[in-house]
């Protein structure tokens, strides 16, 4: 992995992984320069995206796919690996919020991003999130990923027979779940997930789809390349409204609702189109930018190929910098500071990890 | 004279709708709005006091804003849907079982004011969240539970982390003014009583605050913070907070629902008054 050279989907993981440090820190000044003040989907959506789009590569993409057994094991054994960061983040983000409750004399940050199920009803929370029904706000995007890899080699073994056959069944799961407003359960407590996996799994699956459909079907990539300028102009369209503030009330739009409403927890259809608008749009802009990658694009890339442990960092970065920004105050020299040192952290976090990998000693 | 008058109202009514070719059940309807209406009579003429563990020498609610559509769900007698939006005191941290927890009590509460009306409660407090997040969450929540009325108990955690004041005001009141856009009544309550807050500049300014928009945007408020304040004054602290010395206890709850319960039937009453007095005069001096 270390070796892997500079790629469009590092280098955009990247660029959403700093997006979403950043978002991360609510009320930052740079939140204001992130892809959700200027779309109706944000980083989340292009993670999950790319993640789809990697999985293609990770399984031996259409020229060589891995056997069906193969795709199990290999997705089961990434889905364990995210579950594992996730029980480890949860402890340590459950570590700060006790600490800093201590250390300021406030119980407030024992009830931080629903934090105080576990420290005022720990039997049953610590039940809930060792199984992944209780999640921590800003933590839950994880629990999201482990599900939706759990679904993901009936799809990828389903599109190598079938493609459309995998985009109907991803389709027709999405549509059921957006019209029942069917829910996976949360415990202890019944807030829902915030990101409804029977939702999500399509942007993976579509990731997946588009990645196979670029790497072996020249029909597909000069679509996409004519598909530029009415994609730009679309992408163009949903800033506006973004800007204009456009949010449809949920009281006045038809039922089922979630197809009219622009929600990230059921992924409504606009927050996909905003997304494919920007992918496709997009798309022709990396193999300009590789010619002049230079040190800060190179980094960027390390960043996406670490994306695990980059994330899983820039998570506890991120809680860090809101404690600090609560306690002292936000104003822009604050918040300048906590995004250089976070995005720095970041940056030592995937150095850290490649050396690790070459070094000797850690074989 | 009161009573009397009710009485008669009532008898009136079924009589009228006796006297025509109905079927059973819209027969049935006219009975049960009739009843609602003696219910509603009774209370006006006596409201419902504290319990003696809850008593103190003011209302805990201020003003008689009319809950219309708390009004028209008890005279539909269908279920009458509450949505109680909040935070840890709403998700009933502390509390020392989910039945000890203000949602819970506060629809036992009212289905014991008003007999034979089915009183659905959803409970939707989300521990450490400030109002900025339950105002972002309340179109989704009201969408999804299609209330009556909305019990909001908001601020204290703003009060604690200390939110812009100014911000917290305007995005109250936006969404006060979207809930009163689509006719859904609301009912606020104000921040925890907590001794070692009450000093608090920032605390008081945000329980201010929060009483400043419920005048301006004409909303039923909950002074919990003095009410509990009272109750402290008389028992101690200890009485009603849990074993955490913020949080609410079993009786902090219980007394919370009989607050908020206390609230909404003054609403009921407000506006059964206003709706005798769209219709006539002599009929207003009933609930007088």
């Amino acid at each position: 992995m270390p070796n892997r050279s500079v790629n469009s989907v590092d280098f955009w993981r990247g660029i959403a992984l700093i997006m979403i440090f950043i978002d991360h820190v609510p009320g930052n000044a740079y939140g204001n320069f992130t892809l959700h003040k200027a779309a109706f989907c944000d980083a989340a959506e292009l993670f999950v995206f790319l993640a789809g789009w990697s999985i293609s590569h990770a399984t031996g993409g259409p020229f060589s796919p891995q056997s069906s057994g193969r795709v199990l094991i290999r997705l089961l054994a990434r889905a364990i690996e995210i579950y594992r960061a996730q029980l480890v983040l949860t402890a340590i983000a459950l570590a700060i919020l006790a600490a800093t409750s201590l250390l300021r004399n406030n119980p407030i940050f024992l009830e931080w991003h629903n934090a105080g199920p576990a420290f005022y009803d720990p039997v049953r929370t610590t039940v809930g999130w060792v199984l992944l029904t209780h999640h921590l706000w800003f933590f839950d995007i994880l629990p999201l990923y482990v599900v939706v890899l759990l679904m993901a080699p009936a799809f990828v073994i389903l599109a190598r027979r079938n493609r459309l056959a995998a985009l109907a069944a991803s389709l027709a799961l999405y549509g059921t779940v957006l019209t029942l407003n069917l829910q996976l359960p949360t415990w202890p407590g019944d807030s829902g997930w915030f990101f409804n996996p029977l939702a999500w799994q399509l942007l993976l699956v579509l990731g997946f789809l588009g990645s196979e459909y670029a790497q072996d079907s020249a029909r597909f990539r000069e679509i996409a390349r004519l598909s530029v300028p009415g994609a730009a102009i679309l992408a163009g369209m949903f800033t506006a409204l973004t800007i204009w503030g456009f949010d449809p009330d949920p009281l006045s739009v038809p039922q089922p609702r979630f197809f009219f409403l622009i929600d990230k927890t059921n992924l409504s259809p606009s927050r996909v189109i905003s997304l494919l608008a920007l992918v496709i749009a997009f798309y022709p802009v990396f193999p300009i930018v590789s010619r002049y990658i230079g040190d800060v694009g190179r980094w960027i890339c390390s960043l996406g190929r670490n994306s695990l442990a980059v994330f899983a960092v820039g998570s506890l970065l991120s809680l860090i910098a809101q404690l600090f920004r609560f306690v002292v105050g936000g104003n822009l020299t604050v918040d300048t500071f906590t995004v250089v040192l976070g995005i720095i952290g970041m940056g030592i976090t995937a150095w850290f990890v490649e050396w690790r990998t070459r070094s000797p000693s850690s074989r | 004279m009161v009573r009397r008058m009710a009485h008669a109202i009532a008898k009136l009514s079924v009589g009228i709708f006796l006297a025509c070719p109905l079927s059973a059940e819209a027969q049935q309807v006219a009975v049960a709005m009739a009843t609602v209406d003696q219910q509603i009579a009774t209370l006006a003429k006596a409201p419902p006091p504290y319990s003696r563990d809850c008593r103190i020498t003011a209302p805990a609610h201020e003003g008689r804003t009319a809950l219309r559509q708390m009004r028209r769900a008890l005279k539909e007698q269908r279920v009458v849907k509450v949505l109680a939006v909040g935070s840890s005191s709403t998700s009933g941290v502390g509390a020392s079982s989910p039945y000890a927890t203000y949602p819970v009590r506060l629809e036992a509460d009212l289905e014991g004011l008003f007999k034979g009306i089915d009183v659905d409660v959803v409970a939707r407090g989300v521990p450490g969240e400030v109002g900025l997040g339950a105002c972002s969450r309340m179109k989704r929540e009201v969408a999804e539970v299609r209330p009556d009325l909305v019990v909001w108990q908001v601020g204290t955690n703003d009060a604690m982390a200390r939110a812009d004041v100014g911000e917290f005001k305007l995005n109250l009141s936006k969404t006060l003014q979207w809930l009163a856009k689509n006719h859904i009544d609301v009912v606020l309550i104000d921040p925890q009583y907590v001794e070692r807050l009450a000093a608090d500049a920032h605390y008081v300014t945000m329980i201010k605050a929060i009483e400043d928009v419920a005048r301006e945007e004409r909303v039923m408020l909950v002074h919990r913070f003095s009410a509990m304040a009272d109750l402290s004054k008389q028992k101690g602290e200890q009485a009603i907070l849990a074993t955490d010395r913020f949080h609410l206890n079993d009786l902090g709850y219980r007394c919370m629902a009989e607050y908020a319960a206390g609230a909404i039937v003054a609403g009921i009453i407000q506006a059964q008054s206003d709706a005798l007095v769209d219709s006539g005069p002599h009929r207003a001096q009933a609930v007088q």
